[in-house]
């Protein structure tokens, strides 16, 4: 016997994405404000762009020594160095933190009637 | 459980036995007495260091005209309580503005439009992954000069837009905690979305969304300090100037946490007022 139908409409197979109008409206509006800033970039205010430099912030070639590291990759790399330490502290003193929290919990469980004699019915 | 015997620990088949009886309560008292006393002792010691740091000479006499004056009984605030002010204002503004933004936000990431699901998630994906800081110099040293915004809004507007990122996540849970069958309901009488949204599952949502929305204000108020990097006379840069001024480095920067620490207290007993009073109403 096979099993009644059930009372709604299955749900419609999913469709592949379509853009509606709102989508166009929403990617105008994008390039609206686009426009607004590349013309603000280049007409408003006077900045000279050097995206060449930016490499040798992290390392840059000494003619004695070869490549060196430079301002930027110390600080990222003294970044994650202070990132490390301070997750193995927040671990310990979360933990310390924690368990002094629940210390009121804990010695609550162990002077219930039942912890204090497990042969004692409740 | 009456007559089960010996208690079982984690029942179903296993046989973890109930603890040993406990230590008796002169010894048990005793070690938590010891505990307390090392405690006490580490701060009372570390309380010590801190008042006799190279001899350092606490004038907390000297404070009170730095929070405020009386003259010719009129009262005339100090800089701290004028940075205090400049804080409260900042954090109001950014948060008036994140929670329209952070809602637009929300509303986009569960529209039916592919692109606002996208620029919803893109932008809450940047924002919460670069720190504040340094999203703070990007719109003060690139984003205000090209569009010629002001130092304060630069601040109002920085907080504003991080934390509209956490907006939007706490308006989405909120929605998302309301059950499905909930705007299936209000299809099913016949409400159109738009007032399936306004009368059914927005209201029902809002015992989730305001306590966490309390969170963010504190939050908020606690992370306008940074606006101090850019030169805005917040409670912090205040704070700075006075010690700038009078050398009263630990009694300026206890008062400023002091009071930093009472405005978020309040705000979260208000936040508590508010979460009972909405429970309440809705147990009616």
């Amino acid at each position: 016997m096979s099993l009644p139908e059930p009372p709604f409409d299955p749900p419609p197979p999913a469709k592949p994405q379509r853009l509606k109008r709102g989508d166009y409206l929403i990617l105008a509006a994008c390039a609206a404000f686009a426009g607004v800033l590349y013309y603000r970039l280049a007409y408003a205010i006077p900045y000279e762009w050097d995206w060449s430099a930016v490499p040798s912030f992290f390392l840059y070639y000494d003619e004695e020594t070869g490549y060196r590291q430079n301002v930027l990759l110390v600080g990222l790399l003294n970044m994650l160095r202070i990132v490390v330490y301070a997750t193995v502290l927040s671990l310990i003193l979360g933990l310390g933190l924690a368990l002094m929290r629940l210390s009121a919990q804990m010695e609550r469980r162990a002077s219930s009637p039942r912890a204090a004699d497990p042969e004692k019915p409740n | 459980m009456a007559g089960s015997g010996r208690q079982l620990i984690g029942g179903g088949g296993s046989t973890v036995a109930a603890p040993p009886l406990r230590a008796p309560r002169a010894r048990r008292l005793a070690k938590d007495a010891a505990i307390f006393a090392l405690i006490a002792a580490g701060l009372v010691y570390a309380a010590a260091l801190l008042v006799g740091h190279q001899n350092y000479d606490w004038q907390w006499f000297r404070l009170e005209r730095y929070l405020y004056i009386v003259h010719n009984g009129t009262f005339y605030p100090g800089p701290l309580l004028r940075g205090l002010v400049v804080t409260l204002q900042i954090s109001a503004w950014a948060m008036l503005i994140s929670a329209v933004l952070g809602l637009m936000l929300a509303l986009m990431r569960a529209s039916s439009l592919v692109t606002a699901r996208a620029l919803s998630r893109g932008y809450i994906e940047v924002v919460r992954n670069i720190p504040i800081l340094v999203l703070l110099f990007l719109f003060y040293f690139v984003v205000a000069p090209i569009f010629g915004i002001s130092r304060f809004w630069s601040g109002v507007l920085t907080l504003a837009l991080y934390e509209a990122a956490f907006a939007a996540e706490v308006y989405r849970a909120g929605m998302a905690a309301v059950p499905r069958g909930q705007k299936e309901a209000a299809a099913a009488v016949g409400l159109t979305p738009w007032q399936g949204l306004r009368y059914i599952v927005v209201p029902q949502s809002l015992p989730f969304i305001l306590p966490a929305m309390t969170n963010l204000a504190i939050n908020l108020i606690k992370h306008s300090a940074i606006v101090s990097v850019i030169a805005i006379f917040d409670l912090t840069n205040e704070g700075r100037n006075v010690i700038a001024e009078t050398f009263m480095v630990f009694e300026v920067w206890f008062a400023v946490a002091a009071i930093y620490l009472a405005v978020a207290t309040l705000l979260s007993l208000f936040a508590g007022m508010i979460e009972t009073r909405t429970k309440r109403f809705y147990r009616r």
